[in-house]
């Protein structure tokens, strides 16, 4: 049978090819760039950029090349070619970018950008300060923050024209910094920002509606939804291709995509890369879509490595699935990465090497307020400075619930359970007298005898976020009279119900 | 039966701690009417749970609120009961062929590893939830069924701070071949959309769309079945036909759904016999006259006339199309189904 070659050419190396055929089955497919031999007939090439999508039908009746120009996706980054981007916003960002508001250190800098989006149409502008309750804290150490800037809305250079921004930059030391956003509930949640010697790192964040838990409604910036960018030139490049690219990697990282193409992973690898960032997403995304790729996985650390150097809590937490991992204290990781897959990894590893974690890090002091987000790490966090959110009991409630629902599922235990029916009344009536955490645990206390796999515990620590070494203070925190109470209700000897305790905290 | 197919349908309107929507109980109502008929999805009646609030009294304190998470947990600890069960009887673990996940309320997604879909008793405060995707993975990877397809039509509002809850079924070593399909309403911060429907009642874009797929429309063209490859194309192209002019302007409203399909199969089987749906196509020529043709997708003609009329009226299958009109040239178009918010099929105009 005859065929004509279709070329797809797709100006973002990171752009999703696919063609489909006149009944709409799915005929090629491919990144970046496609080249088809398909035998004669119509068919729709589709391409998608991050969230968007452009079609163009072809009558392939010869051979065919299909220039698809990209199309615009959404990015809190004012970059050209971007759907969310006013020309007025893209020479803010530059402009605040290169001037320092404040000098708190030298050898980096942070630059924080907030904008308002309504739209092209130019919908009547929400009135208020873009960096309304940010604020940039310095990390000291665990349970200690300095607010060095307790409110970027007074600091920033607002502008008001049209959808309005505000930008901040500030001179800093290079380490480890968070960006804080308070809302009028008394609610606050954190990230980390970590700047490299020689650079500075950007956030990009857009205005979003909080539902508040008076169930008011604030208009803040989207603080999980934000984008990062690491400049070499301590300046915002609105043009630059790799940031564009580096876009593109987030978003397939949180939305499951396939981009490594050999172009994409060619500019991941490219040692003279300017963009960091694309950098720590690619070897991401390298980790998810090419375990095998080992080589290519190490180079990307050397790179990394050699940018933003060892210190770096996000180069560090890759590095402990490379080929040559830190040992000792170069493995230990004190400040929470920007990237929730970092944190992932740190966790994981940390069933083998508790260590990781040390206990009086900063890394630690966050663990029991990690938020289901992605992909940066954020963890809830009290709305002043110093303030905490600890959230140990609500982690204990969900385990014990957990290890009850598990129980749940043993044949066995059902059994011996249709037994112990007045005695599982017996427990929850306890469980009703204590706190609802350490009711909680006591219920999975039930189960404790019949679960035996620590890895259980791995996939409770890694779910859940928690480094290992701090769920098992967690499942020690029943006190004596708790443990007596339960030893009663189930006519356990207390030296049994201490060995079932031991067994699930080994 | 040992291996009977298996559905949880989870529709939540009434949520006291944070906001009452309007559609999430008649699309898990509608869901569950489908997935119980023979027709359609063909679970038995005894194997589909359907939890909806209205099943529950309506009180104003979150935490009394239900459906809470246990009332859905125990749809899976009576899936792995029957896979236990099964087991014992030296019939492999395993509960059933297929599982259907719907879950419609709302929702959380991040990203499409960290979702959920929220109960009733979540308040902002302690977002109480299931954790939707990472349930249908667990009973994936460890062959409870040889199939999982799970929809989420949630996120109807942006919800931060949520905790998931790990499944709690222990993951099993997977002894054969599974299959599974998750389509999304929305995920990465955007909102899935309820609108009012043609029927009167208000629900999801997604779930109409869905259902407007699985009834027949998202047939595959050579096959006849409904396969996971159709219906993703179905959902794509189609989802967006249900939003206003306003919602589809903003940014912040998903317009596509996010479909994650490894694996190629039938979700419906061709029917006996196949009655290929045909939508409504106006082909309107600068003038009437002169010969034309209609060539799908291999070029074949599949309608021809001596003279165009003025306004050229056709009702074509699913696919794309080349309409031809002698001396004026020739026009591209394609036929993706779907339906329109007044409840028509949804027209395609070709200018040639």
């Amino acid at each position: 049978m005859s065929s004509n070659r279709l070329t797809v050419a797709a100006a973002d190396v990171a752009a999703e090819i696919s063609v489909l055929d006149g009944s709409f089955e799915r005929v090629a497919h491919g990144v970046g760039r496609l080249d088809q031999d398909l035998a004669p007939g119509l068919y729709k090439v589709r391409v998608r950029i991050g969230p968007s999508v452009e079609e163009q039908l072809v009558s392939l009746d010869q051979d065919r090349v299909v220039t698809i120009d990209p199309p615009e996706f959404p990015s809190p980054i004012p970059l050209l070619g971007t759907s969310k981007t006013h020309e007025y916003h893209i020479a803010a960002a530059v402009e605040t970018s290169s001037t320092a508001q404040d000098r708190f250190g030298d050898g980096g800098s942070i630059f924080v950008f907030a904008r308002e989006w309504t739209g092209r149409q130019g919908e009547e502008s929400k009135s208020g300060n873009p960096a309304e309750g940010l604020s940039l804290l310095r990390e000291i150490d665990a349970d200690v923050e300095t607010a060095l800037v307790p409110s970027l809305a007074m600091r920033a250079d607002v502008r008001t024209d049209g959808d309005a921004c505000a930008g901040w930059r500030g001179d800093v030391a290079p380490g480890p910094y968070r960006l804080r956003l308070a809302l009028t509930d008394g609610t606050a949640s954190e990230r980390a920002i970590f700047v490299a010697p020689g650079q500075q790192t950007q956030v990009f964040l857009v205005r979003a509606d909080y539902q508040l838990l008076d169930g008011r409604t604030e208009r803040r910036a989207n603080l999980s939804g934000g984008a990062v960018v690491i400049s070499l030139s301590q300046t915002f490049n609105p043009d630059d291709r790799r940031t564009r690219l580096a876009e593109l990697a987030r978003y397939a990282l949180t939305q499951s995509r396939r981009v490594l193409s050999e172009v994409m992973l060619e500019e991941i690898l490219d040692e003279k890369t300017s963009e960091p960032m694309l950098g720590l997403l690619g070897a991401h995304l390298l980790l998810r879509d090419e375990p095998d790729d080992r080589q290519s996985f190490d180079r990307v650390i050397a790179n990394l490595l050699r940018l933003l150097g060892p210190e770096h809590p996000d180069v560090l937490a890759l590095r402990l699935r490379s080929s040559t991992p830190p040992v000792g204290d170069d493995a230990c990781l004190l400040s929470p990465p920007m990237l929730r897959a970092s944190w992932d990894i740190a966790v994981g590893e940390s069933q083998r090497s508790p260590e990781i974690f040390p206990s009086e890090a900063p890394c630690s002091a966050i663990a029991t307020r990690i938020l289901p987000s992605a992909p940066w790490l954020m963890w809830r966090t009290g709305s002043s400075a110093g303030g905490t959110d600890d959230r140990t009991d609500v982690i204990l409630d969900i385990i014990g619930d957990y290890l009850k629902a598990r129980a749940g599922t043993d044949m066995s235990l059902r059994q011996i359970r249709a037994r112990r029916s007045s005695v599982i009344g017996i427990l929850e009536t306890l469980g009703s007298t204590l706190s609802t955490a350490k009711a909680g645990v006591l219920h999975g206390l039930d189960a404790l005898g019949w679960i035996k796999d620590p890895a259980d515990k791995s996939e409770l620590s890694q779910v859940l976020g928690l480094p290992a070494y701090v769920l098992e203070n967690m499942l020690k925190s029943l006190d004596p009279k708790d443990k007596s109470d339960l030893s009663q209700a189930l006519g356990l000897p207390s030296h049994v119900l201490e060995n079932i305790l031991k067994r699930l905290q080994r | 039966m040992a291996f009977a197919d298996r559905a949880l349908i989870v529709g939540i309107d009434n949520y006291p701690g944070i906001s009452t929507l309007s559609g999430a109980e008649h699309d898990a109502v509608s869901f569950y009417d489908w997935v119980t008929d023979p027709a359609g999805g063909n679970v038995a009646s005894e194997h589909a749970v359907k939890i909806v609030s209205s099943a529950y009294p309506t009180v104003t304190d979150a935490d009394n609120a239900q459906p809470a998470k246990e009332k859905i947990e125990a749809f899976f600890t009576d899936v792995d009961n029957a896979a236990a069960a099964n087991n014992a009887q030296t019939l492999g673990f395993k509960a059933g062929k297929r599982l259907w996940l719907f879950f419609s309320g709302h929702g959380f997604a991040p990203s499409l590893d960290h979702s959920g879909v929220l109960t009733a008793n979540a308040t902002l405060r302690r977002v109480h939830n299931i954790a939707a995707r990472m349930w249908a993975d667990r009973l994936y990877e460890g062959g409870w069924f040889d199939e999982v397809i799970l929809f989420q039509d949630a996120c109807r509002n942006r919800i931060t701070g949520a905790d998931l809850n790990p499944p709690f079924l222990r993951a099993q070593p997977p002894t054969r071949v599974r299959r599974r399909f998750y389509a999304f309403a929305a995920s990465n911060d955007k909102l899935a959309k309820e609108v009012p429907l043609p029927s009167g009642k208000t629900g999801g874009v997604f779930t109409a769309t869905l259902l407007d797929g699985l009834r027949g429309h998202a047939r595959d063209q050579r096959s006849g079945a409904i396969t996971t490859a159709s219906l993703k194309v179905y959902l794509r192209d189609n989802m967006r036909k249900l939003l206003s002019p306003t919602d589809l302007q903003n940014d912040d409203v998903a317009k596509i759904p996010e479909v994650f399909d490894p694996d190629l199969f039938d979700i419906v089987p061709s029917p006996a016999a196949v009655a290929t749906p045909l939508f409504p196509v106006r082909v309107v020529p600068r003038q009437p006259g002169p010969a034309g043709s209609i060539l799908d997708g291999m070029f074949q003609p599949v309608v021809s006339v001596p003279q165009v009329p003025q306004v050229w009226q056709l009702q074509l299958p699913r696919g794309i199309y080349k309409a031809v009109v002698d001396g004026f040239g020739e026009r591209l178009f394609q036929v993706t189904g779907g339906i329109e918010p007044t409840g028509a099929l949804s027209e395609v105009i070709v200018n040639v």
